[in-house]
C-alpha cells in the first residue's frame, strides 16, 4: 500500500509536468521513473510502459504521469530485462500483446530476437539458469505483459518437454514427493 | 540483482502460470509432466483437445479407471478421438472397452470414434456438434445387437452439423424403417413420387452428411426409409461412399427431393440401374457446386458419334446442366452401351485456329465457371490437352496423359506445357499422370519443352547473360542430349520462353515425366512452386544434366515439400542427383521425401556382380559413362552435408532405398542442424558389423542429439562383410569371412538375375534366406530395444528388415479377403459368441 500513498502524494507534481509539456511547442516524449525494491530505478517511456497493462490501468487511473513510482516484487534485474524487452516490442505491431490473439495463435514460434532475448537470460555465467526465467515470468505475470509470460512461458515448456521426470524435479527445484503423494499421483 | 529473494522453485508461481506453461505442451507431455508434483495437474484442466489411441500403456490405465472418470478431469473438453493405434498388434478390444464407458460430456462439440460402442453416451452430450463414427471392420461387435433405436438418436434427435457415418455393421440391425411392414415399405417405394407423405425427419442444422459403406440393401434403405421422409433444408453437402452398391432410379430423386440447397455431392461406387447419364445429371438438384463420380456406373456414352471421346462430351454435359460448376471430379467410371450417347453442344461452330498455333482454337468453353477438373481412369479417351485448355477459369487440373491429340492436321507437335500456359493462366495446382509407354497405344510420348543448354561467356556476369540468351518462342530448341552439352564450362539453364510460366503455380504433380531436362525446365521457370511430387520418374540412364557440374540454377525458396519416386536400374543414382540439384536453392523444405524402388535381391546382385568385377573382370556390363564410386546408391556424407547446409528445417526425412552410409550418420549427429525440427524419420542403414554389441554408437549418437524426434522407421541391412585383405591379389577371392550371429552375406553367385528366376527356388537356398531372416529379425529386435532405451521420447518405433526369403519367393502375399465377406463373416462369429 505504500506506493498508492506515494503515488497519490506526488499526483499533483505530475500533473504540473504534463502541463508543462502541453506548453511547450514540440512536445517532449512523457516519461516515467519506477524504482525497484532493491533501490534500483529506471526511466522509461509512457509508450514502452504501457505494454504492461498494470502500468496502462494506473496510467489511466491516475490521468497523468505520477513521480517515481515503486515497484514491489520484482527485482531490479528482472525489470531491466523486461524494460528490454518492452523497448523492443512496443513498436512492434506484428507481436501480440493481448490475451485474445495469443491464444488464437497456438502454432506460434519464437521470434528471432526473443530467441536471443531468452537464451542470454538462461545463459548467464555460463550455465543454465532456470531460477532467472522463473522469476521474471513472476515478474511479467505481477506487471501483467501477455506477450512476455507467453515467451516465458513457452521458454519453460521447451525446456520441460523431452525430459524425464527427475530430471525436471532437479531442474525446477521441485521436492520429491513423499512415497504417500507419489502412490496418489500414480493413481 | 537479487532473485534470492524470491524463492525461485517454479511452485511459487501463480496456478494461472503453470497452467499456461503446461498448456504449450502436447497432452501426452501433460499426462506425463503431471507426475512431477501433483500441482502439475491442473495443466490437464483446460485441455479442449484429447485423442486416445488405443494400444499404448496410457489408454489401458485409463479403461482401468474408466473413461467416464477421466472425462471429468476435462471440464473444458471441445474435441475428443478414440483412435485405433496404426500398427497395433490387437488393441482393438481396449477400444471398445474404453468407449463403452462413455456417459457423455457436457461441453462436447466434437466426437471422432473409431468404435460404434460410444453411441449409448451421445445422449448426453447436448452440445454435439460433429460426429464422425468410422468403424472398422476388424472391430469387435458384440455391443452392436443391444443398440436399440440408434437410428432414430442420431439421425432425430441429436443437434449436429456435420455427421459422418462408417459403420456397415450398425445397418445389418438399424434400418431407418423401422416399424413399418416391409411390404408397406415397397408400396411406399412405389408411390412416393405421386404422393409424398409429410416429413419426418426435419433437420435444420444438418449442413454435411457422409455417408459411407453402404452396401446395396443399406443404400436403398437410406435412401427410400430416411431421404424419402426427410427435409434437410440446410444441407449443402452429401459424400456417399458405397461398397459397390445398385441404385435404383427413383432412389436417385429423392436427394433433390430432400436436400434443395445442395452444392457439393460425391457419389462413390454405384452402379444406377438403367439410368443414362444424362437422366442422372438431371435428376441431381440443378444448382449444384461440386459433384464428384468415382467407380460408377452409367449407361450411355461410349457409343458416341466416332470424332468425340467420351471425357469431352461427359464434362460438356455436366457443364450444360449444371451452369454453376466449379468443381468436377470423374474417375474410374463406366459407360456401359445402351442408352442414348452422351451428346455434345448442339452444333460446333467452324474451328477458328490462329496462324501461329493451329491448336489454339475458339470453341466456346463448356463450363465457364468450372475451376477444379479431375479426370482419371478414362484410359486413351481422355480429352485432348485442346479441349482442356478451352477451360478458362480452370484453377486445379488433375487428369490423365492428356496427350493423345498432339497432333493436327499438319502433323506438328504440340507442347502441353505451351498450351496451358497459354491458355490458362490461373492454374494453381497441376496433377498429370502420364500413361506408361507401353500401354497399348500408338501414341507419341509427351514431349515437354526441352530446355536450351547454351554456353556462357566466362566474362559475362551471370545475370546478363540469362536474359541475354533467352530465345524467342519460335527459334528452334537445342535438345539437352549428353554429346552436345557442353560440360565443365560454366552453363546456364534457360527455358525456351521469355517467361512460359503459369504466375500462380504452387502445387506440381507429375507421374512418369519422361524427360528430365523438361522436367528441370519448368522447374526452373516456377519459383512459386510449394509442393512437388515426382512419381515414377523412369531411370534407364543417368542424363547428362544431372551429373556434376550441374548446369541448372534452380530455385524454389517457397518449397515446402519434396517427394521424388524413382524406379529403374538407374533409380538410386538419379534419385540422389535430382534431390541434390532440386533442394540446393530451397531453404524453407521441411517435408523431404525420397524413393528409389529397389529390392534387397537387386542389392545382393549388385554385392554379387561387384564381387565377380572384381575377380577376374567378368561380366563388366557398366556403361563407362559413369564414374564408377559414385552409383552405390548411398547417401555420402557431402550429399547429406549438402542437404543439411541447403534445408535447416527440416521436420520429415524419408529415405527409402537409399542407404545412409555411417560418415553421413555421423555429420548428421554431429552437426545438429535439425535437432530442433526434426520430427519424424524414416531411413535405410547397415547394421553394425559387431552384433554383439548392438549400441550402435553413431546411432545413439544421433538419435539422443535429436530430441523432438517422434516417429522413427529405421530399415536394416545386413552388415556388409569386412574387406576383403587386399595384400593377397589372388583370384582366388572372396575370402569369407565367418559373421558374428552368421549374417553377413555369404557368396551369392547362386542367384540369379530376376529375369532368369526358375519357377521353384531349391529347398536349400530357401533354408539358408530362412536362417538369414531369422538373423535379421533378431538383430531388428535387438536395435529397438536399443533405441526405446536411450532415446525413449520417440513414440513411434519401427525397426525392420526386408525379408531375403520373401523377395526371393517374390509374393505369396494373402490375397485380401473382399470387404463384404469379412463383414458376414464377423457379424456371424460376434452372433455366435
Amino acid at each position: 500500500m505504500f506506493h498508492r500513498a506515494n503515488l497519490r502524494n506526488n499526483s499533483k507534481n505530475g500533473r504540473s509536468q504534463v502541463g508543462q509539456n502541453r506548453n511547450s511547442k514540440k512536445k517532449p516524449v512523457a516519461k516515467l521513473t519506477l524504482i525497484t525494491e532493491d533501490n534500483e530505478s529506471f526511466t522509461v517511456c509512457k509508450k514502452v510502459a504501457e505494454m504492461s497493462m498494470f502500468f496502462k490501468n494506473m496510467l489511466q487511473d491516475t490521468e497523468g504521469i505520477p513521480a517515481p513510482f515503486i515497484v514491489p516484487n520484482v527485482s531490479g534485474y528482472d525489470l531491466k530485462k523486461i524494460i528490454e524487452y518492452c523497448s523492443y516490442h512496443c513498436l512492434d505491431t506484428d507481436c501480440p500483446n493481448d490475451n485474445d490473439s495469443l491464444r488464437s495463435r497456438r502454432d506460434r514460434k519464437i521470434g528471432h530476437w526473443d530467441e536471443t532475448f531468452v537464451r542470454n537470460i538462461i545463459n548467464k555465467d555460463g550455465d543454465p539458469v532456470i531460477d532467472n526465467l522463473v522469476g521474471l515470468t513472476k515478474a511479467a505475470y505481477f506487471l501483467d505483459i501477455p506477450g512476455l509470460i507467453w515467451l516465458m512461458t513457452k521458454s519453460i515448456a521447451n525446456t520441460i518437454d523431452p525430459k524425464p521426470i527427475a530430471e525436471i524435479r532437479e531442474i525446477f527445484n521441485v521436492p520429491v514427493p513423499s512415497e504417500r503423494e507419489e502412490e496418489i499421483l500414480q493413481r | 540483482m537479487s532473485t534470492q529473494n524470491y524463492p525461485p522453485s517454479i511452485n511459487n508461481l501463480p496456478t494461472e502460470v503453470i497452467c499456461q506453461i503446461l498448456s504449450h505442451l502436447s497432452v501426452r507431455e501433460r499426462a506425463r509432466v503431471t507426475g512431477v508434483c501433483r500441482r502439475w495437474s491442473v495443466g490437464l484442466s483446460d485441455t479442449r483437445e484429447l485423442a486416445l489411441v488405443a494400444g499404448p500403456e496410457i489408454v489401458k490405465k485409463i479403461s482401468r479407471k474408466g473413461l467416464a472418470t477421466v472425462l471429468e478431469g476435462f471440464p473444458v473438453l471441445r474435441d475428443l478421438k478414440l483412435k485405433l493405434h496404426a500398427r497395433g498388434p490387437e488393441p482393438n478390444q481396449d477400444l471398445v472397452t474404453l468407449a463403452s464407458d462413455f456417459r457423455g460430456h457436457p461441453t462436447l462439440r466434437n466426437l471422432t470414434s473409431d468404435t460404434s460402442a460410444v453411441i449409448p453416451g451421445l445422449t448426453a452430450c447436448p452440445n454435439l456438434d460433429s460426429l464422425t463414427l468410422r468403424e472398422d471392420i476388424s472391430m469387435p461387435v458384440p455391443h452392436i445387437f443391444n443398440l436399440e433405436n440408434t437410428v432414430n438418436l442420431i439421425f432425430n434427435q441429436l443437434p449436429l452439423r456435420e455427421l459422418d457415418m462408417g459403420c456397415p455393421l450398425l445397418w445389418a440391425v438399424n434400418r431407418f424403417s423401422d416399424g413399418d411392414d416391409e411390404e408397406e415399405t415397397l408400396s411406399r417405394t412405389a408411390a412416393a413420387a405421386a404422393e409424398p407423405e409429410p416429413a419426418r425427419f426435419v433437420r435444420p442444422n444438418l449442413e454435411s452428411l457422409t455417408m459411407r459403406d453402404m452396401h446395396t440393401a443399406s443404400l436403398a434403405d437410406f435412401m427410400d426409409g430416411y431421404l424419402a421422409r426427410a427435409h434437410l433444408p440446410s444441407l449443402t453437402r452429401l459424400h456417399i461412399w458405397a461398397d459397390d452398391a445398385t441404385v435404383a432410379e427413383p432412389a436417385i430423386h429423392r436427394i433433390a427431393a430432400a436436400c434443395p440447397s445442395l452444392r457439393d455431392l460425391r457419389l462413390s461406387s454405384c452402379t444406377f440401374d438403367g439410368v443414362g447419364f444424362v437422366e442422372l445429371l438431371r435428376a441431381l438438384p440443378a444448382d449444384l457446386r461440386r459433384l464428384h463420380l468415382s467407380r460408377c456406373t452409367v449407361l450411355g456414352g461410349v457409343g458416341v458419334d466416332g470424332k468425340r471421346n467420351v471425357a469431352e462430351a461427359v464434362v460438356e454435359c455436366v457443364g450444360r446442366v449444371f451452369k454453376e460448376i466449379e468443381a468436377l471430379g470423374l474417375d474410374h467410371c463406366h459407360f456401359l452401351d445402351g442408352a442414348p450417347p452422351i451428346t455434345p453442344l448442339a452444333a460446333d461452330p467452324a474451328p477458328a485456329t490462329s496462324d501461329d498455333d493451329p491448336l489454339l482454337d475458339d470453341y466456346p468453353n463448356p463450363a465457364p465457371r468450372l475451376q477444379y477438373l479431375q479426370l482419371l481412369g478414362f484410359g486413351i479417351r481422355m480429352p485432348s490437352v485442346r479441349f482442356v485448355a478451352r477451360l478458362a477459369a480452370l484453377e486445379s487440373l488433375r487428369v490423365d496423359d492428356v496427350s493423345d491429340v498432339l497432333r493436327d492436321a499438319n502433323g506438328r507437335e504440340t507442347r502441353l506445357w505451351r498450351l496451358l500456359v497459354a491458355r490458362l493462366p490461373a492454374l494453381r495446382d497441376v496433377d498429370i499422370r502420364f500413361l506408361p509407354p507401353d500401354s497399348g497405344t500408338d501414341l507419341e510420348p509427351l514431349r515437354l519443352p526441352a530446355p536450351i543448354i547454351e554456353e556462357q561467356d566466362s566474362h559475362d556476369d551471370e545475370d546478363e547473360a540469362s536474359v541475354d540468351t533467352l530465345t524467342p518462342p519460335d527459334s528452334p530448341t537445342v535438345p539437352a542430349s549428353p554429346n552436345t552439352a557442353p560440360r565443365g564450362s560454366d552453363t546456364t539453364l534457360v527455358p525456351p520462353h521469355p517467361r512460359p510460366t503459369l504466375p500462380s503455380l504452387t502445387a506440381l504433380r507429375l507421374t512418369l515425366p519422361r524427360s528430365i531436362p523438361s522436367l528441370l525446365s519448368i522447374l526452373y521457370a516456377h519459383p512459386t512452386l510449394t509442393r512437388l511430387d515426382l512419381r515414377h520418374i523412369p531411370a534407364f540412364t543417368l542424363p547428362a544434366i544431372l551429373l556434376p557440374p550441374h548446369p541448372t540454377r534452380i530455385s524454389l525458396p517457397t518449397l515446402k515439400t519434396l517427394t521424388l519416386h524413382v524406379h529403374g536400374p538407374r533409380s538410386r543414382p538419379l534419385a540422389r542427383r535430382l534431390m541434390m540439384v532440386i533442394v540446393r536453392d530451397a531453404g524453407a523444405l521441411a517435408v523431404l521425401r525420397v524413393e528409389a524402388a529397389w529390392s534387397v535381391v537387386d542389392e545382393a546382385e549388385e554385392v554379387a556382380r561387384r564381387r565377380r568385377r572384381r575377380r577376374g573382370g567378368c561380366g563388366v556390363e557398366e556403361d563407362a559413362g559413369e564414374s564408377g564410386g559414385d552409383d552405390d546408391g548411398g547417401l555420402d556424407a557431402g550429399t547429406v552435408g549438402m542437404v543439411m547446409r541447403a534445408c535447416p528445417r527440416l521436420k520429415v526425412v524419408r529415405m527409402v532405398g537409399l542407404v545412409v552410409a555411417e560418415e553421413a550418420l555421423e555429420r548428421v549427429a554431429g552437426a545438429g542442424v535439425w535437432a530442433e525440427t526434426l520430427d519424424a524419420l524414416e531411413i535405410t542403414i547397415r547394421g553394425h558389423p559387431l552384433l554383439n554389441h548392438p549400441s550402435d554408437p553413431i546411432l545413439t549418437r544421433l538419435l539422443t542429439s535429436h530430441r523432438h524426434l517422434r516417429a522413427l522407421d529405421l530399415c536394416l541391412l545386413a552388415p556388409l562383410p569386412p574387406p576383403a585383405p587386399r595384400a593377397t591379389h589372388s583370384p582366388s577371392f572372396p575370402v569369407i569371412v565367418p559373421f558374428p550371429l552368421g549374417v553377413g552375406l555369404p557368396p551369392i553367385a547362386g542367384i540369379a538375375p530376376a529375369a532368369e528366376l526358375p519357377d521353384i527356388v531349391p529347398q536349400r537356398e530357401v533354408e539358408s534366406l530362412q536362417r538369414r531372416d531369422d538373423a535379421l529379425v533378431a538383430m531388428c529386435a535387438a536395435y529397438r530395444g536399443v533405441i526405446l532405451a536411450r532415446a525413449w521420447w520417440i513414440e513411434t518405433c519401427r525397426v525392420w528388415a526386408p525379408s531375403l526369403k520373401r523377395e526371393r519367393l517374390n509374393g505369396g502375399a494373402m490375397q485380401p479377403e473382399s470387404c463384404r465377406e469379412m463383414a458376414e463373416k464377423k457379424l456371424f462369429t460376434d452372433a455366435a459368441g
